[in-house]
């Protein structure tokens, strides 16, 4: 996103709006810029119609930072080379032949499944993906709000391969390793910065605890946060068998969360 | 409350029509900004409760999710008649926590999972309320806006900015701050 100088008043009421803060004054100008190596082009500042003159402009991207809006924009389809074969619908064909502005300006009419993560456990009665005996996992990097470059996720993925996890394959953030058994992304995307990237995998409930730990090893190693979303199905009395798992660590489970109510059919099975 | 999928043939479209009828008759606080992920929002476990038993018996077989208090989701799923198959808890965040906001403004932002709200909006914002230039209202549908899917509670906003004001009153937060050198963010 760029502020275009020629238009912008220098009221500054887009600053707050920027949730990686990347908005500033140029004093000097006596204008708003946008600082570009901060922008994750989530498209927020442009979507508020905050900007009189209508100085933000969402500029045409090029590879990788077209990555920024992939992962950052939740209305924003995949466009990039790499999620070439992930074009699975007709409306994402559609998505693709529009410019910047008119995927903008669609504003989440038109949500396709975004570049951050899949559907994870939203539709496992009818997927099944996550099944008994096996914990799902998630390492949500850069939530909520700080934003992470992909070093850093790097940094993740590495440590979770060393002890052998395998990740989602349906997840973007896959495609974009050159290892997969490494946990090794792409060189040239290293320094690119989104708002957030899921890392998916799922292990059995017997590891669950070894790799917890690791996680929280590794959370020390990074210049971001991580949320942590622990996925269980539940078993037939009502218990989740992953929570005593992670009490047993120190961990407390949220008491909130989400659901899947299981009206879902025909229901996958979980074994 | 949300249900996948957002797209699909007439068939399946069929369905995800009658899902948003039935919710949008228990009178979600959300009611005039369909999305596309059909996600609705409601203020009270009742009517909550009313749609799910709704949906339940209307056996539409698409995938719904609820998001709320386990043990509350829990018991509304047995009395509509079904049951919690999947659940996602969060273990919290990890890493350089120091870089997150204050309680109070983490409290708002994260109920936009895409963290598209900006901390630096609540503070402005609830600024702008403390010295009653906006109402909390008015506020929290701004933050509202931000949020693409639509499943920001900005009636829970409202409760969380009435804490956030009162904060920034005792002198717990600090108020914004806009940068006035290049360079230099927020």
């Amino acid at each position: 996103m760029i502020i275009r100088e020629d238009l912008c008043s220098g009221c500054l009421e887009c600053l707050p709006y920027c949730p990686m803060e990347a908005i500033v004054e140029d004093a000097e100008a006596g204008r708003a810029t946008i600082i570009e190596d901060e922008c994750v082009e989530c498209g927020v500042c442009y979507r508020a119609r905050v900007c009189a003159p209508d100085a933000i402009y969402p500029q045409d991207l090029e590879w990788p930072r077209t990555l920024r809006m992939e992962f950052s924009d939740p209305s924003a389809p995949y466009m990039s080379p790499v999620f070439e074969h992930r074009v699975i619908s007709r409306l994402q064909a559609e998505l693709r032949e529009m410019d910047r502005r008119q995927l903008l300006d669609r504003q989440g009419e038109a949500l396709t499944i975004s570049g951050r993560g899949t559907v994870e456990m939203k539709m496992n009665d009818v997927m099944g993906r996550f099944k008994r005996g096996r914990a799902g996992l998630a390492a949500e990097v850069g939530r909520p709000g700080v934003g992470a470059r992909f070093r850093d996720v790097q940094v993740v993925t590495r440590a979770l391969a060393s002890i052998g996890v395998r990740f989602e394959p349906q997840n973007p953030l896959t495609d974009l390793m050159t290892d997969t058994q490494a946990g090794t992304l792409r060189e040239d995307i290293l320094s690119e910065k989104v708002l957030s990237c899921i890392i998916e995998f799922d292990v059995p409930l017997e590891a669950l605890a070894g790799v917890l730990t690791r996680m929280k090893e590794v959370a020390q190693q990074i210049d971001t946060v991580f949320a942590v979303d622990l996925i269980s199905v539940v078993d037939e009395d009502g218990s989740i068998p992953t929570v005593p798992i992670a009490a047993s660590l120190g961990l407390e489970p949220s008491i909130a969360g989400k659901t899947n109510v299981g009206l879902g059919r025909p229901l996958a099975s979980l074994d | 409350m949300l249900s996948l999928p957002y797209r699909g043939p007439p068939a399946v479209m069929e369905k995800v029509e009658k899902y948003n009828e039935i919710c949008r008759r228990h009178h979600p606080i959300n009611p005039d900004r369909p999305r596309a992920w059909y996600i609705w929002v409601f203020d009270n476990r009742e009517n909550m409760q009313a749609a799910l038993k709704e949906l339940a018996e209307a056996e539409l077989g698409l995938p719904v999710v609820v998001s709320g208090l386990f043990d509350e989701v829990a018991g509304c799923c047995r009395r509509a008649g079904t049951a919690a198959h999947t659940v996602n808890h969060s273990l919290g965040f990890w890493g350089k926590t120091e870089k997150l906001p204050p309680r109070e403004i983490l409290e708002i932002t994260t109920m936009c999972g895409h963290g598209l709200v900006a901390p630096n909006l609540v503070r402005h914002l609830a600024e702008k309320v403390r010295l009653d230039e906006v109402s909390a209202a008015s506020a929290c549908q701004e933050m509202r806006m931000a949020c693409i899917c639509d499943i920001f509670n900005h009636v829970r906003a409202e409760e969380l900015m009435g804490h956030l004001v009162e904060a920034i009153e005792e002198g717990r937060l600090a108020p914004p701050q806009p940068s006035r050198e290049k360079g230099v963010a927020l």
